[in-house]
């Protein structure tokens, strides 16, 4: 499932990846997950086309030490560029509210000619190096404070990721009507100084 | 509002890579669809009854009646939001969640989301965080869909 490839190109996506020395490290995945490719003869392949890319700067992560780890991780800012949509992301707008299982963020686009866009964005972020990301647990609460909800989220160049979306859009009648009527799947990477996630997004055709 | 201002950097080189990867095929059999005109839209009611997996990803059968669609036909562009929900054993015997979303288009475009959940301690639990996306071609009755996955890898 998780190829030499797919390293790579994630890797080239983070900007020196391999570089940094985790080229060396063999993908892994679980021993029992299939590996796929290509469709057999009589399926065909399913078409993307590149849409645009989303980068968003963050500056705080908190996480609720609840059963579900609910996080908030505000989009403060961003831009938002390529053929089918230009803008920024409107600052603090929303966030990653990601719970239990994978992302959740919802927050708003606005394109170049000031239509404002939602975007809810789900997917999931899998460390290709095999390992679990540990839950801190928490430590028993002493009566009268607050722990510390702060977390860290280090980039692709340390901590190599496959961070895979499904979005779902709503944008306005008018010429980005079509953004909610189209499948999209997309592409994280993450980077750092200053910190920010790069989404790249296609339309499934 | 709070502003905020890009900083210096150069992000525009950086266009990440999907590939697609086959994962599997859905053959499925649903009833008759009834829509009801709702404030939401038209909510669609159609069970499904069968259905067959087959791919180097899953193998398995859809469990009969254990849910189906009930998306909804928007008003003005007679554009589907879809939603369906059932069960499939795996060939192995365990049970495993499917959930779609996504878009069926009066122009024949059907494609959806896929989300499952999948025992993580089994064979399928590269499901529970796989991006999954689907094509769905409808038969003339509308009584048989032939979804096909791919992971984005």
């Amino acid at each position: 499932m998780i190829d030499r490839r797919s390293l790579i190109a994630t890797g080239v996506a983070a900007g020196g990846l391999l570089a940094a020395g985790a080229g060396a490290q063999a993908p892994q995945r679980a021993p029992t997950d299939p590996v796929l490719g290509p469709p057999p003869p009589g399926i065909p392949p399913i078409k993307l086309n590149w849409a645009f890319c989303v980068s968003i700067f963050f500056n705080e992560r908190i996480r609720i030490q609840s059963d579900s780890g609910r996080v908030f991780v505000p989009a403060v800012g961003g831009e938002v560029w390529g053929p089918r949509l230009q803008g920024r992301v409107v600052p603090y707008s929303g966030a990653d509210y990601a719970g239990a299982h994978g992302l959740d963020a919802t927050y708003a686009l606005e394109a170049s000619d000031g239509a404002l866009i939602q975007i809810e964005n789900h997917g999931y972020m899998k460390r290709l190096d095999g390992k679990k990301t540990p839950r801190v647990p928490a430590p028993p609460r002493k009566p009268g404070t607050v722990p510390n909800q702060s977390f860290d989220a280090p980039p692709d160049s340390q901590v190599p990721l496959r961070m895979r979306l499904m979005p779902v859009f709503d944008a306005p009648d008018g010429p980005h009507a079509w953004m909610s009527r189209a499948v999209f799947v997309g592409h994280g990477g993450r980077y750092q100084n200053p910190d920010h996630t790069i989404f790249t997004y296609y339309e499934v055709l | 509002m709070r502003q905020f201002t890009p900083p210096p950097v150069t992000t525009k080189g950086n266009v990440g890579k999907v590939d697609m990867a086959y994962a599997f095929q859905l053959k499925a059999k649903f009833d008759p669809a009834k829509i009801e005109k709702t404030p939401r839209g038209g909510r669609i009611f159609q069970g499904i009854t069968s259905g067959t997996i087959s791919g180097p990803g899953l193998k398995g059968e859809v469990y009969p009646d254990s849910g189906g669609n009930h998306g909804l036909v928007r008003a003005d562009d007679q554009v589907e939001d879809v939603a369906a929900r059932f069960m499939v054993k795996a060939e192995n015997g365990e049970w495993l969640y499917f959930s779609h979303v996504g878009y069926r288009r009066p122009d024949g475009y059907f494609r959806i989301q896929a989300y499952f959940d999948a025992d993580s301690g089994g064979p399928y639990a590269y499901l529970n965080d796989a991006a999954m996306i689907g094509t769905a071609e409808v038969s003339a009755d509308g009584r048989e869909i032939t979804y096909t996955y791919y992971q984005a890898l």
